[in-house]
């Protein structure tokens, strides 16, 4: 077997996709291979990294780029997988900004049995501050979600029933989503309601993300499609 | 959010369970039939000998891989069972069949492709275009218990028991069952139910957007478990760390803790009851917007949140339990939770 068939499976081992009897192949592999033994450290060590990234935030211009680039390019070649994950790599990006925001909120959240705070001009002070990042994280998720919901919106080339039960989920979550926001509204430094809201972003994003890449599948399948059909021979049995 | 959930969020991603999907939009037609024809093996087979009528046809094969071989099987429509047992060899039977219109010919029409290459075994339909036909292909797989086994299935239930070696499956639409299987690693669905029954793994991905998740004698390094609109329960459970999540269904978990392991319990709407038995101690922080919440289990060190002078019942509770080695989190909006000691 080649080392370019290695690569796809050291990516997959990163991912933790493998399968044991692949993974036994591939270990032998990386011990007879420096090559390829390098550039699955390297992999393991981004991903280490990946866990450790400290808050940035993606350029608003990056979604218009990525929107642009779909609308532009031919409907079959749109969908190249490099396009997909640069989306999806924003939308992680802005998650993690999220989650830093989340954190710094949550670190500000009274702990039980703690007094409450001083009702004086430095709670109120703290409350407007808190108010605000919690506004600052609800705007990465949406941006996110946003540009999430502009990738998946061609559902109609679903089978009609899986794209209805996905629909309707995305209604069950929205539905969370307004129930947390208002209960945020009534009291903005309620624990449970900022929980709720972002694990519902959170979950939102998830199933936004499936059906992108399961878009991104059916455009990938076509063009293959397209191309195998010219040579694929008759097979019937 | 923690970088777990970001890395698991990340993960999941790659999952290819909705690839599936690529040939299974609508009514079928020429993209249908490219994305099967694509996703054909190069070689295939004949049918073998077996039951034929007009409305269905039986192809068998069967494989030696030694008792480590590995099947990999893709279907379009259908059913598929798979069980582990002695032996070397995989044995493979489908069953052709027509539910609507066509004939004979159509069934010739539907292939089943193979490939073995070193001990791994590829089996895949390829349904072609059919207007006003509706046909499945039902697989019965016999594999040695040691086998790994990997299935995807647009449209079809799919059912594995007493196989100990890697288990992968994904389906759209069907239901995902799996008993005794020693090393499952995934087992998802789109709108089915996933029901484990004595399932255990080192990292278990189990998830659904609309469908129950039914998880009986669990047994796990580590399990992740997530519903949009279904509900999680998890009996007889033992998962040194566990993350279970529903948005509008309920959570439930009986089971044991193990020591220093940590526990995620949400929902948004939905009921989050634990029954938690064994030594093992546990520090719980445990919140709720507007529901409820009690533990019937003596905690010490607590502390519970004041309540506001106006609005929903906001409750928190933070207590120890023995010795309060492993951590167990519990938060839902509108529902309430429940800590009960069990057996």
């Amino acid at each position: 077997m080649s080392c370019e068939r290695y690569h796809d499976w050291i990516n997959a081992s990163v991912d933790g996709t493998l399968d044991s009897v692949e993974r036994r192949e591939l270990e032998d592999h990386l011990a007879a291979c420096p090559s390829c033994a390098a550039l699955a450290a390297d992999l393991r060590r981004l991903q280490q990294l990946a866990q450790g990234l400290e808050r940035l935030a993606a350029p608003p211009s990056l979604w218009t780029r990525i929107d642009r680039a779909t609308r532009e390019s031919d409907p079959r070649r749109r969908w190249r997988p490099g396009a997909m994950w640069a989306a999806l790599a924003a939308a992680a990006v802005l998650v993690l900004a999220v989650a830093s925001t989340l954190l710094l909120v949550r670190d500000r959240d009274p702990q039980p049995g703690t007094p409450a705070a001083d009702p004086g001009a430095s709670s109120i002070e703290v409350a407007r501050t808190v108010e605000a990042e919690l506004r600052l994280a609800e705007q990465h998720y949406e941006n996110a979600i946003a540009g999430l919901e502009q990738l998946a919106r061609d559902r109609e080339l679903l089978d009609p029933e899986v794209a209805a039960t996905l629909q309707k989920n995305l209604q069950v979550i929205d539905g969370a989503i307004a129930e947390s926001r208002s209960a945020l509204q009534m009291q903005p430094g309620s624990h449970p309601a900022q929980q709720s809201l972002f694990d519902a972003f959170r979950t939102k994003i998830a199933l936004l993300e499936d059906t992108i890449y399961l878009l991104s599948e059916i455009r990938r399948n076509d063009q293959v499609s397209g191309t195998a059909s010219g040579t694929n021979g008759d097979q019937s049995s | 959010m923690n970088k777990d959930v970001f890395m698991s969020a990340t993960i999941r991603i790659s999952v290819v369970l909705v690839a599936l999907l690529s040939a299974a939009r609508g009514e079928a037609g020429p993209d249908r039939d490219a994305a099967a024809a694509a996703l054909a093996g190069p070689l295939a087979l004949q049918a073998g000998a077996g039951a034929e009528s007009g409305s269905q046809q039986t192809w068998s094969r069967t494989f030696k891989t030694g008792p480590h071989g590995a099947l990999e099987l893709w279907n379009l429509a259908g059913d598929v069972t798979v069980v582990g047992g002695g032996g070397d060899s995989i044995a493979v039977k489908a069953i052709k069949r027509l539910h609507r219109g066509g004939g004979p010919s159509d069934l010739d029409r539907i292939e089943i492709t193979a490939t073995e290459t070193a001990g791994r075994v590829s089996i895949r339909t390829v349904f072609p275009e059919m207007k006003h036909v509706s046909a499945e292909v039902e697989f019965h797989v016999q594999v040695p218990a040691e086998s790994a086994v990997t299935v995807q299935t647009v449209s079809g239930d799919v059912g594995v028991e007493k196989v100990t070696g890697a288990v992968v499956l994904e389906s759209v639409s069907g239901d995902v069952t799996v008993s005794g299987a020693r090393r499952l690693i995934r087992a998802k669905s789109v709108s089915g139910d996933v029901t484990l029954t004595d399932a255990a793994g080192e990292a278990l991905d189990v998830n659904s957007v609309s469908g129950d998740l039914l998880l009986k004698g669990l047994k796990a390094r580590g399990c992740t478990l997530q519903t949009v609109s279904g509900s999680v329960i998890a009996s007889g459970a033992a998962c040194d760390r566990a993350e279970m999540k529903s948005v509008s269904g309920d959570v439930e978990y009986s089971g044991s803790l193990a020591p220093g392991g940590r526990y995620d319990f949400k929902s948004h709407s939905g009921d989050i009851r634990l029954t938690l038995g064994g030594s093992t101690g546990f520090a719980l922080s445990a919140s709720t917007f507007s529901g409820d919440l009690s533990s019937q289990l003596p905690l010490s060190n607590v502390r519970e949140s004041e309540r506001p002078r106006h609005g929903p019942r906001t409750q928190r509770l933070q207590g120890t339990f023995g010795d309060g080695s492993a951590q167990v989190d519990v938060a839902t909006f509108s529902g309430s939770v429940v800590l009960a000691g069990g057996k």
